[in-house]
């Protein structure tokens, strides 16, 4: 295995306040593979967004810490960091400035961070708005104009605009219809593999981990509780936690419906079943 | 057979008076007691209007223009009205998606349950009402009853909310209860248990329930038929059974396939529209609506 671009040591994060102590993140330790697509999974309360602020240096550990391709985090090089780890929200409509077009909100991160001359960034917007399937003309329209596949298309030209290594995905498509949503997970797979990317997915929807996943990590009350490939997890999961949330997975066909049986089961699954 | 308990026939709405949209272009559904009606569909599909619009809670807003009937437990609420009015919170009731934003933050659980409770029998005393009211709590398996009603909604978790929320519709007995994406805002756990709350009061009480979902996975586990509803209009109609195993419209069938599926499989390549998907309505053998049906 090559150095992974991530790494999680003994990382905790406690937040103390009015005397109450709340254990949000407990002795996490992991590793991410480049050019992977790394759910993290759990529900309301289970650490998974304060571990996408941990990562985007939002908040600092109390415990532990991070490392980014072997660097740790925050370093020196804060603002590279800032560069090479983005963020792509649930609601692109509150991530958007409403007051800002399209064009703006894609070229800022430029303007921020020197990305090529000042007479070259409007046709770099251009090309990531085509990138992420909308049209360069889309740069002078308003987000509130968009529907929501398309906001949130323009949040992940946004993102892309840094050039980064990593993106944090956070529900990034909880909000869509499931047409849009299949279109949209289509898309950041198509980046991942042209642009060579690593995500780190946050959510609730197994379903969807399922589907775009290389490996899933699930947490409960602030600790990992199970960790692995997708394939591995979802054939034979060994923690009765992930086990109960595949378990409550709403399905739709026969074949899944066989699945979430067995694996409720707890039994291991037969050869050629499902 | 008895009248069905709500009954939306060739409904039609319309928004605005100078900019005119339409956005229900003649929907008709039944749901009987006892059963669990879904009704599916994506943002903007109208799924919702047309539960505002069975409560009579869209006509009082003004600038719409509805045409059509809707019947609910006997009484014509289309146009809206006094009637319609008098049943809700007693003979039809609602719950919505996101339960503590539902409740008022600003008076105790106890509160607004005792108001509840007097929209059927004003004269209730408040010693009555927080009996009945701690009846229905125990009911939806809220362990300490008293303590819920001493509460705040801020005060009490998702899941506390929505059983509040639940005990608090079925508190006079409707005949009717409509879900708006119950708990959708929730866990899946607390969702599921959601569900099971109104599966029992279906099969124990004679409910009838009318779910509004996005989520095909929640109607397949819950309702007995199920409704497509595409851009204003119902595309199919089906037993549960029936849809899940031969999907017929083009629509149902993309969004079938559009979900990501815990057994694995990729994603398929459809569009997000297509003009198939407006084609007419499919109905499956045994679903026509009652006033089809040739005597």
């Amino acid at each position: 295995m090559s150095e992974p671009i991530l790494e999680f040591d003994n990382l905790g994060k406690t937040f103390e306040a009015d005397g109450s102590r709340v254990v949000a993140l407990d002795d996490v330790s992991l590793a991410f593979e480049r050019r992977g697509c790394h759910a993290i999974v759990g529900e309301s309360g289970s650490g998974k967004t304060t571990l996408a602020n941990l990562v985007l240096g939002l908040i600092r550990p109390t415990g532990g810490g991070i490392r980014f391709n072997g660097v740790p985090l925050p370093g020196e090089r804060g603002i590279e960091h800032r560069r090479a780890i983005q963020l792509v929200q649930q609601n692109p409509l509150s991530a958007l400035n409403p007051r800002r077009s399209v064009g703006a909100s894609v070229r800022l991160p430029l303007d921020v961070h020197g990305i090529g001359t000042s007479s070259e960034r409007p046709a770099r917007v251009a090309a990531l708005l085509e990138e992420v399937g909308l049209e360069a003309a889309h740069a002078r329209r308003s987000p509130r104009g968009l529907s929501g596949g398309q906001r949130q298309r323009v949040a992940i030209a946004r993102a892309l605009a840094c050039e980064p290594e990593l993106i944090v995905l956070d529900e990034p498509t909880s909000a869509l219809d499931v047409l849009v949503q299949a279109r949209v997970l289509q898309l950041l797979e198509h980046l991942r593999r042209e642009r060579g990317l690593t995500y780190l997915f946050i959510t609730h929807d197994l379903a969807v981990v399922r589907a775009v996943a290389t490996t899933v990590s699930v947490f409960q009350r602030g600790r990992l509780v199970e960790s692995g490939g997708v394939e591995e997890i979802f054939a034979a999961p060994r923690n009765d936690y992930t086990r109960q949330l595949i378990g409550a997975v709403p399905v739709v066909t026969e074949a899944e419906a066989r699945l979430r049986e067995t694996i409720r089961a707890g039994a291991p699954p037969t050869p050629g079943a499902g | 057979m008895t009248e069905p308990v709500l009954a939306i026939r060739d409904l039609e709405l319309t928004f605005g008076r100078w900019r005119r949209s339409k956005v229900l272009h003649g929907v008709s559904l039944h749901v009987r007691a006892g059963e669990k009606v879904a009704l599916v569909g994506e943002s903007g599909s109208g799924k919702s209007v047309t539960a505002r619009l069975a409560m009579g809670l869209l006509q009082e807003t003004g600038n719409v223009d509805v045409a059509g009937s809707i019947r609910v437990d006997g009484v014509e609420a289309a146009a809206g009205g006094r009637q319609i009015r008098r049943l809700r919170g007693r003979r039809v009731a609602m719950i919505f998606q996101d339960p503590t934003s539902a409740l008022n933050p600003a008076f105790r659980i106890r509160g607004q349950f005792r108001e509840v409770l007097r929209t059927a029998e004003p004269g209730l005393s408040d010693r009555e009402a927080d009996a009945r009211a701690e009846a229905a709590l125990a009911e939806v398996s809220i362990p300490d009853p008293a303590r819920a009603l001493n509460s705040y909604a801020f005060q009490l978790s998702g899941g506390m909310n929505q059983r509040v929320m639940i005990a608090m519709a079925l508190a006079n007995r409707p005949s009717l209860l409509i879900a708006d994406e119950p708990g959708t805002a929730l866990d899946v756990t607390v969702q599921a248990q959601t569900l099971e709350l109104m599966r029992d009061l279906a099969a124990t009480r004679g409910t009838a329930v009318l779910l509004i979902s996005h989520n095909l996975g929640v109607v397949r586990e819950f309702a007995d038929r199920v409704y497509v509803i595409y851009r204003g209009r119902i595309v199919e109609h089906a037993r549960t059974a029936q849809l899940f195993s031969d999907p017929r419209h083009p629509y149902t069938r993309a969004l079938l396939a559009a979900i990501p599926k815990i057994s694995g499989g990729g994603l398929p390549d459809l569009p997000e529209r297509s003009p198939d998907f407006e084609n007419p309505r499919i109905v499956h053998e045994g679903c026509a609506e009652p006033w089809e049906l040739r005597p």
